[in-house]
């Protein structure tokens, strides 16, 4: 067995240890291959559909109109797709930890063999495999071409799964070996997020230009080709473009083609093989982060709690995983501010929505200390001096996004002329500063009994394991919990809005929605504390236990 | 009249009958200890003997089953955040803040015991001083070397002056002229009243620095007493072996032969590569796997 052969079969071994070793890691696993099987079905199911198609043609153009649909739609998926492939690793999973080359490094083994046996690796995960098989019934799609175009189409297959996970590897092994600074990281981040916002936005906006009348059948085949012929240059969208000139017998195009993969394969791998280099003769350049002076700790109240939120308050101008929590609301207040067009009004959402992310975090505080809450628990903090301090930061954070946005969807909908405007606007205002505030009342509870694992501060982009499984499950009780506390002022604005249809009134609701938000702020503030000061031992074994999970 | 039965409140610490179990696991089974005030207390065991286990329960980061700890004559348990600020526990290089500076880490450590701002900027530039992390105080902690961060972690563990420290391998990677240094601190700070209790596997360190010692395995407490006491005339180390056990003769491993011939590695698929090998090893589990 070669050394690549055995680092495939390393991988293996791994998954089914870590398996046999947590519960929630077998959950997301299982999670995974369903997932992965259904997609499989799905593109059976797809292109066994798309394939038939040509049979019920009625003459020669439509029937190339059908086969060119097949291939637009394999093109744009494999493209969209290996993007995808590439990005999602990127930002959100960062590289599989365990087969990491830095952990090779003892052994001596060259860097061929070790770039070869990391991207066989990668190539027989289950997500390759999956991607594999479905595009292996992608290739029965191009049956009325002839067989050669099938062969092909099974070619185009492996070279198309081949030039995902290659290119994917390369440049996570490049952001790791180039990005070494925090600052680094941040613009990767926000540049990728940038570019997912466009991508998501753009083809809504265009349609929306192009108004729905003018959408036809037609229309989208033509604009799908039309996209699908630029696709096909790229790396990705190549190799499902040469069953196409196998059967046109357009054989300088399958040359280009192959040529393109073939480079970019080869790029790929060079790319690879250079970082292992890098990384194994230069180590890891670190410089040291120096801060004169005591930072934030001198611009917080002298006392327990102060501390406290002096030091988050430094966390988050420090720590890579809090930079969603200033970046986010940015692109959001962007994306209303797009949406909103001819209504205005629509700009309300970006206030209301800082009540969701603002309590999102917070509501799984001690995940982000991590093993450093131990410092808390060594010093005999309170559990109302540690949840005072965490609150007054995101209380902080959240007002300033709120209030900026507030007076940006003010001035939008003229409500400083007064009126009807201002009448919503006082409501909407109180509503949004009392939701944020009952959101981050709730999560001071909730983050002291629903801990989830969390990505560790030195790898902000790597997913810890068992993320998946639980994450779905308790953000969604702090955002249910959230809406529910907000009863109060929701009762009264429908009070209003039925009882007295009087918009002169609305100003109640947004005094009530304050007063709403201060109460649970400060009950479950009081709560989070008298819960903590009771679970501590708990909470440490459970965050200890979310460090193992971190490595 | 006859001497009277010392009491808790004559200790720095005192446990009495304290277990804890871990799902069909005891860690710590029935154990009971006295730590004289002003001792430089020695705790040795081998790994899994529950010394961690039982440091956690004293300082109040875990529950006990069973059993009654108190701190200079307080019950821990019934007010477990005075207990904490009365003594001073080293964190483990993952259980601090290592976005924080140096002095940020310092400040605030002393901070959350409830010290003024100035007292304890004060304070960390006396300590900083005294571990020779000066020039690394604008530093983050996180940059550190391994031998720094238990100097910070140390350091952390004194700010607020504790009558009583509690420090797990303090010495393990410090360099020797800091080591010495360290220890000037630590003898210094016992002569003065102060309580030290050191969980350690260097026998020479305990044997060098500590008044007293307790080996622990098993849970329980196998001897304890002034050095003199437990090493009963023997090497401490020989004794702590004999009261331990579990040591071998050397198993012989065939091909570990200094390089007097090709015992390295074979090329790619040589027959019984690696099975054999593995076979000839101690059968005893690593440490790391369990």
């Amino acid at each position: 067995m070669s050394v690549s052969w055995r680092i495939v079969a390393l991988r293996w071994s791994l998954t089914f240890a870590a398996l046999r070793k947590s519960v929630w890691q077998t959950v997301g696993y299982v999670i995974g291959v369903l997932a992965s099987l259904a997609a499989v079905i799905a593109a059976a199911f797809l292109f066994s559909w798309l394939g038939s198609v040509p049979s019920t043609a009625s003459s020669p153009q439509e029937w190339l109109a059908d086969v060119s649909l097949v291939r637009s739609v394999l093109i744009l998926l494999t493209t969209v797709g290996g993007i995808l492939w590439m990005i999602i690793p990127l930002t959100l999973t960062g590289e599989g930890s365990s087969l990491s080359p830095r952990r090779f490094v003892l052994y001596g083994i060259d860097d061929a063999r070790l770039t070869t046996g990391i991207l066989l690796s990668a190539l027989c995960g289950i997500p390759a495999v999956a991607a594999l098989i479905g595009l292996f019934f992608a290739a029965g799609a191009y049956r009325s071409l002839g067989v050669g175009a099938v062969i092909t189409g099974v070619i185009a297959a492996i070279l198309a799964v081949v030039v995902a996970v290659s290119i994917s590897k390369a440049l996570i092994a490049l952001a790791g070996s180039l990005i070494r600074s925090k600052r680094g990281q941040m613009i990767l981040y926000v540049a990728v997020i940038a570019l997912m916002i466009i991508v998501f936005e753009v083809p809504g906006q265009v349609m929306a230009s192009v108004g729905e009348s003018s959408i036809t059948f037609e229309n989208l085949v033509v604009v799908l080709a039309a996209v699908a012929s630029i696709g096909s240059w790229t790396p990705w969208g190549a190799p499902f473009q040469m069953p196409m000139d196998v059967a046109q017998g357009n054989w300088a195009g399958l040359a280009a083609r192959l040529v393109i993969i073939g480079a970019s394969i080869a790029v790929a791998y060079y790319v690879s093989l250079w970082c292992l280099r890098r990384d194994r003769l230069q180590g890891q350049d670190s410089k040291a982060t120096v801060a004169k002076g005591l930072g934030w700790l001198v611009r917080v109240p002298d006392s327990v709690s102060g501390a406290v939120t002096g030091r988050i308050a430094q966390y988050w101008q420090r720590d890579g995983r809090y930079a969603m929590g200033l970046i986010m609301p940015v692109i959001l207040t962007v994306i209303f501010i797009i949406r909103a067009g001819k209504e205005p009004a629509v700009l309300w959402g970006a206030p209301l929505t800082m009540g969701m992310i603002y309590p999102m975090i917070e509501s799984n505080n001690l995940a982000y200390d991590g093993t450093g809450f131990a410092m808390h628990a060594l010093a005999g903090v309170s559990g109302r001096d540690d949840r005072v301090g965490r609150a007054r930061v995101s209380v902080v954070v959240s007002m300033f996004f709120v209030i900026v946005t507030s007076l940006i969807a003010m001035f939008a909908t003229h409500a400083f002329g007064g009126g009807l405007a201002m009448d919503i606007s006082l409501a909407a205002v109180g509503g949004a500063i009392g939701f944020v505030l009952a959101g981050i009342g709730l999560a001071e509870v909730l983050s002291t009994v629903l801990i989830y694992p969390v990505a560790s501060a030195d790898k902000p982009f790597s997913s810890p394991q068992g993320r998946v499984a639980a994450q779905g499950f308790f953000p969604f009780i702090q955002m249910l919990g959230s809406f529910l506390l907000m009863v109060p002022t929701i009762g009264v604005l429908i009070g209003i809005l039925v009882g007295t249809g009087d918009p002169g009134l609305l100003w109640v609701v947004g005094l009530v929605g304050v007063i709403n938000g201060v109460a649970f702020l400060v009950g479950g503030v009081t709560l989070g504390g008298k819960i903590l000061d009771r679970r501590i031992p708990q909470v440490l074994a459970t965050l200890s236990n979310y460090a193992s999970l971190q490595k | 009249m006859s001497v009277p039965t010392p009491s808790p409140a004559d200790f720095a610490v005192s446990i009495s009958s304290l277990t804890k179990t871990f799902g069909s696991k005891r860690a710590v089974d029935n154990l009971s200890l006295n730590i004289p005030t002003g001792s430089f207390f020695g705790l040795v065991g081998p790994n899994g003997a529950g010394k961690t286990t039982t440091l956690n329960m004293t300082t109040g980061l875990l529950v006990p089953d069973v059993g009654y700890i108190s701190i200079l004559g307080n019950d821990v348990w019934s007010d477990v955040n005075r207990a904490k600020r009365s003594i001073g526990v080293m964190p483990q290089a993952d259980q601090l803040f290592d976005r924080l500076t140096g002095s940020q880490l310092l400040v605030y450590s002393g901070m959350l015991r409830g010290m003024k701002r100035a007292e304890a900027g004060a304070r960390s530039r006396d300590l900083l001083h005294a571990f020779d992390l000066a020039d690394a105080a604008d530093t983050m902690v996180s940059d550190y070397s391994a031998g720094m961060t238990k100097k910070i972690s140390l350091a952390t563990a004194m700010i607020h002056s504790p009558r009583i420290l509690f420090l797990d391998e303090p010495f393990e990677s410090v360099d020797p002229v800091s080591s010495a240094n360290l220890r000037d601190i630590l003898l210094e700070y016992a002569q003065t009243g102060g309580t030290v209790i050191v969980s350690s596997h260097v026998m020479a360190l305990v044997e060098k620095m500590c008044t007293h010692v307790a080996v622990i395995d098993k849970g329980t407490v196998k001897a304890a007493g002034t050095i003199a006491d437990v090493a009963a005339g023997e090497d401490l180390e020989d004794r702590f072996l004999d009261l331990v056990g579990g040591r071998h003769a050397a198993a012989h491993i065939s091909w570990l032969d200094g390089g007097a011939h090709d015992g390295g590695v074979h090329d790619e698929g040589a027959p019984g590569d690696g099975d054999t090998r593995a076979g000839s090893v101690s059968s005893e589990p690593s440490e790391g796997l369990r």
